[in-house]
């Protein structure tokens, strides 16, 4: 997967227009959830995208983290997802979006405990196993850091990162503008953060644009990405060397030609690290 | 705190059980921070309701609609993972709470159409290429429904969801068939009334009567059966090979 290049999120908006772009752009992640559930157009496009593309599978709803049981069925969806799609590995984000057999659509952060890296780390064996494709967690943007008591195993972000990949045996989908967007609310230093990862199982690379809320910076996937996050990408890639590298936008998603241009600018930073 | 405890309470804010301020400062967090969180938890669900139904928003003044959608979101929790399927309740749970709310009798049964168009359109269902039919099928993605209001007609009127107001006069009452379905090909959905020269090529085709059968029995022309199977075609209802349709037994 470290190989692929760089890529861009599957958006309905690109239908009609990604492919006259499509030398530009060297692999597509598709979002498992807003996918495998879909025909007509939706799966027409996502067929001949496949047959165009190298293929990596991002879900939002695995929910590692639950204490509710995995999901099965949404396990063979995943699973029916990536042979459709010939995918090359599937990701998702080290946290919760759901519990008590309810789904939230949104990364609820776990605390960092050791309790939550076993329960965790195990449940990523497992999931490993089912789909037998590489899998990466990504750490994702959070708001609240729960309070641990130092009696539980409290530890940073990184340690808690490092121990559950390392135990889980699994790769890191590493999101940039999540570790600039943790790193301002959160009053760290995104650097000694991304010094302290397991860099040899960097996988993949999210960039993605945000937005300052009055007191809080928040992950919208909805903007250009900022110099500030270049500048952590480059640093980033100067010490991983080359990963494959994907720009995500979500929300005000702009045409392809605004989507390629932010990808050149995103290839030239890594580029420019050598 | 234990990882089941913690998820607990952060589940209760989320569902609204709890309030924010007394949650927030029992796990020791900024209250802001757990606004954040149950406002995107929330509004990925109320938001997805007027994607998918947004005739019935735009006929509901925004106070109701955002009262309605909350309710929603309470009283019917998420358990799909995928979005837009968390909804598909709605028009049920928008007519059992009755014609309370302000809203238009009809707007249960606008719902229902809506959500049909959403699972036409959504179908993993294949609609095959006509060309590559030997014979007529109906088409595979067809939903009927039986509506006590002229949905259709009221739709077609009103093509631009974001151009109808509480204040456009609402479907008129009417006892008709709706029949939604996705085309073959392009994939568009389509809406029609369920017209006596529609049903009468649907019932032919799905019950695999030739048309010269067809005629004799409903004491029509054979003219009269070839251009209503013609026109089943010619909108996608019924799929079938270039030409004049042909039945075998």
């Amino acid at each position: 997967m470290r190989d692929l290049g760089f890529g861009l999120g599957l958006r309905r908006e690109h239908f009609d227009s990604l492919e006259d772009h499509a030398h530009a752009i060297d692999f597509l992640e598709v979002l498992t959830e807003n996918f495998a559930s879909f025909g007509g157009r939706t799966r027409e496009v996502l067929t001949r995208c496949a047959d165009r593309f190298p293929i990596v599978l991002h879900g939002v709803a695995l929910s590692i983290g639950s204490i509710d049981p995995l999901d099965e069925r949404y396990l063979d969806q995943v699973a029916r997802l990536a042979e459709r799609t010939r995918a090359v590995g599937w990701s998702d984000h080290l946290c919760f979006s759901s519990a008590h057999g309810v789904e939230y659509h949104d990364l609820v952060p776990l605390p960092f405990t050791d309790e939550a890296v076993e329960h965790v780390a195990a449940r990523v064996r497992l999931v490993r196993e089912r789909i037998g494709l590489p899998f990466l967690l990504e750490n994702p943007s959070y708001y609240t850091r729960w309070q641990v008591a130092p009696e539980a195993g409290a530890m940073d972000e990184a340690t808690f990162l490092r121990r559950i990949v390392e135990a889980g045996d699994c790769g890191i989908l590493l999101d940039v503008n999540n570790v600039y967007v943790n790193a301002m609310n959160h009053g760290y230093d995104a650097r000694a953060y991304i010094d302290r990862l397991p860099l040899e199982r960097v996988q993949q690379i999210h960039m993605a644009g945000h937005h300052q809320w009055p007191d809080v910076i928040v992950d919208t996937h909805a903007a250009p990405v900022c110099d500030a996050v270049l500048d952590l990408y480059s640093y980033t890639i100067a010490k991983t060397g080359p990963v494959a590298t994907l720009l995500e936008w979500d929300h005000d998603i702009p045409p392809i030609e605004t989507m390629v241009a932010e990808l050149a600018k995103i290839r030239r930073a890594a580029d420019a690290a050598g | 705190m234990r990882l089941a405890e913690l998820q607990a309470a952060v589940h209760a804010v989320l569902r609204h059980d709890d309030d924010v301020a007394t949650s927030a400062a029992r796990l020791g967090v900024p209250e802001s921070r757990l606004t954040i969180y149950r406002d995107f938890v929330t509004g990925h669900v109320t938001r997805v309701i007027g994607k998918v139904y947004p005739y019935v928003q735009a006929l509901s003044a925004p106070d109701v609609w955002e009262r309605l959608t909350l309710a929603f979101y309470h009283e019917v929790p998420a358990r799909e993972r995928e979005l837009n399927a968390c909804v598909q309740g709605f028009p049920e749970w928008l007519a059992e709470r009755g014609a309370r709310d302000g809203l238009p009798p009809c707007a249960a049964t606008l719902a229902q159409v809506e959500w049909e168009l959403f699972a036409a359109w959504s179908s993993e269902v294949e609609v095959p290429d006509p060309a590559t039919l030997a014979e007529p099928i109906v088409n595979p993605t067809l939903a009927a429904l039986e509506t006590r209001w002229a949905i259709v007609p009221w739709m077609v009127a009103n093509p631009d969801a974001a151009l109808v107001s509480p204040t456009t006069p609402p479907p008129a009452e009417l006892v008709q068939v709706a029949l939604v379905f996705r085309r073959a090909l392009h994939h568009r959905v389509a809406y029609y009334v369920a017209s006596d020269d529609l049903l009468f090529a649907l019932k032919i085709v799905s019950e695999r009567i030739t048309p010269r059968d067809a005629a004799a029995l409903a004491g029509v022309s054979l003219a009269e059966v070839e251009a209503a199977l013609a026109r089943a075609a010619e909108v996608g209802l019924v799929l079938g090979p270039q030409g004049p349709p042909e039945i075998s037994r």
